[in-house]
């Protein structure tokens, strides 16, 4: 096998301004159903585990929690392609809907299955925070939703930093499967690019390598956004100490 | 019912609490009353029902059966929105629930603020739809609100000398510290009564103190308060009635003379033998 030849065809091929293009609006797509899946999937997931974590004595509430039970049953229990078929190939025909993009459908999907998923987490985030902080918002006068708002659920996020980086992480690499439903992501960019001259093998090398730089680099975002976090507990105290110390 | 021309600011009648989740009857026929400017201290042992007692006067825990009046509003009428009473009733906790995301000065201010923003909203609605007032003052805005609520709290840390701790998160700060601040957050809403569960329990003996001086400078200032503690010592000093609760109903009620000097209810005499 002569790698050499291949990595030319490959450098040749990437040379067409076109296959530029593609490559770049491959990984655009990409991020994008990902960041965005991930932004409605935090928002429905949040909503969903406020519902959860709810007091239940009001009708409303346990009809709502039925509800999340089973939008949680149905996005955990079929798999993403199969999200993805039924949402671009039988609900938009059944509903006539025309003129959707393919990318809207994959974005909103996502945002769904991400937000069962996201559910657990923010569940487990929300149950993290001590009963206490909710007590004291209480107390107060404030009311139920406000306290959520302003105080348990900036405390869940920060703790369960980590695992929706994890969720980012997992969203990243299912794009793949976008291409099912026709979105232009990295994976049909690169697949294209290796059938210009059937010369695949490095084409396939550069997207394992592109996602593993794309997950490297979600890691270090969560990593740094734990530190500010975690700074913005301590740190003034330190500087006042600092400036006693001078 | 009630009636509002009485020196009460909270009179239970009745109260008995019974949690579902293990069926425990708690309370059992509690009825107090507290005056305007009356400290009442609660006693008992532990799993008395001290704290339950406590909880259900701003109805953090909603009570089974009986009244609540709050200036002859009936509390535990589920009619009632709570939480506009919770505004006038202080409430400071054992474990002291600091807002950990917020900084001293937005504890103390974030529901001044919110709560005035509220009503602010209310009253331009108001005038929006209802009939012109002819010299209503003008509205404040939400800067001033801010500006205003902020100098509160400033004024009430400079009070308590934390005002170089404003900017801190409450992670940073001792017990003492926390829990004197956890006060004037209370004491930031101007309220009519203030609830105190066990509020040194959880301090290291050297910070007690304190806590304890801010309470009886809040005492002497004619704050009508409702401690639930085992400091004897602040009990004699500062309570004008001493309660004992046991087995959930109230067993002995007086003032601290004659509570402590002279008890006469045999699991009290226990009791005290044993806190003494
Ligand atoms: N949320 C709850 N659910 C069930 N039982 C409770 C709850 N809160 C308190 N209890 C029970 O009620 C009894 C009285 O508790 P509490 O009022 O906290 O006592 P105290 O403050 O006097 O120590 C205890 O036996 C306790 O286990
Ligand atoms: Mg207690």
């Amino acid at each position: 096998m002569n790698w050499s030849v291949k990595l030319e065809k490959f450098l040749s091929t990437m040379e067409s301004e076109y296959f530029q293009d593609l490559l770049i609006t491959g990984l655009i797509n990409t991020i994008r159903v990902a960041v965005l899946g991930l932004i409605i999937g935090i928002i429905i997931g949040t909503v969903i585990a406020v519902v959860k974590v709810a007091p239940k004595y009001k009708l409303i509430v346990r009809i709502l929690d039925k509800i999340c039970s089973v939008y949680i049953a149905i996005f955990r229990g079929t798999p993403m392609v199969v999200q993805l078929l039924l949402a671009y190939y039988v609900l938009l025909p059944t509903l006539e809907i025309k003129n959707v993009d393919s990318i809207v459908v994959g974005i909103v999907v996502f945002g769904m299955n991400s937000g069962a998923y996201v559910a657990e987490i923010m569940r487990g985030g929300l149950n993290s925070v001590d009963r206490g902080q909710m007590e004291a918002g209480r107390a107060l006068g404030l009311s139920y939703g406000t306290t959520m708002i302003k105080i348990i659920i900036p405390q869940a996020i920060k703790n369960i930093l980590p695992t929706l980086g994890n969720e980012f992480i997992t969203l990243i690499k299912e794009t793949s499967v976008l291409s099912f439903i026709t979105v232009y992501d990295l994976y049909t960019a690169l697949s294209t690019i290796g059938s210009k001259n059937y010369e695949k093998m490095v084409p396939y090398i550069v997207m394992a390598l592109i996602y593993i730089v794309l997950v490297l680099l979600i890691t270090l975002l969560v990593k740094l956004l734990e530190n500010i976090f975690a700074k913005s507990d301590k740190n003034k105290m330190s500087n006042k100490k600092k400036v006693k110390a001078v | 019912m009630a009636v509002n021309n009485e020196n009460a600011i909270i009179r239970v009648e009745g109260l008995t609490k019974t949690f579902e989740d293990d069926g425990k009857t708690v309370l059992n026929g509690v009825d107090l009353v507290v005056n305007q400017g009356e400290k009442v201290v609660i006693l008992g042992a532990s799993g008395s029902g001290k704290s339950t007692l406590l909880r259900c006067l701003n109805c953090m825990e909603d009570p089974t059966s009986g009244s609540i009046f709050f200036e002859g509003v009936d509390l535990a009428d589920m009619r009632v929105n709570i939480n506009i009473y919770r505004e006038h009733i202080g409430m400071v906790f054992q474990q002291f629930n600091l807002f950990n995301n917020k900084t001293v000065i937005d504890n103390i201010t974030l529901a001044p603020i919110h709560i005035e923003h509220r009503n602010m909203r209310k009253e331009k609605l108001k005038r929006l739809f209802g009939k012109k007032e002819e010299n209503a003052k003008p509205l404040k805005t939400k800067k001033e609100i801010v500006a205003e609520k902020k100098a509160h709290a400033m004024q009430l840390l400079e009070r308590i000398g934390l005002e170089d701790k404003a900017d801190v998160y409450p992670s940073t700060l001792s017990g003492g510290q926390k829990q004197r601040i956890a006060i004037i957050r209370a004491l930031a809403m101007n309220p009519k009564v203030m609830l105190f569960d066990e509020p040194t329990s959880a301090l290291d003996p050297e910070m007690v103190g304190e806590v304890l001086d801010l309470m009886k400078e809040l005492a002497k200032e004619g704050m009508t308060m409702v401690i639930v503690t085992h400091e004897m010592g602040f009990a004699r000093e500062v309570a004008d009635k001493v309660i004992f609760i046991d087995e959930g109903v109230i067993k002995e009620q007086a003032s601290p003379s004659e509570l402590f000097g002279n008890p006469k209810d045999a699991r009290l005499k226990d009791f005290l033998s044993k806190v003494l």
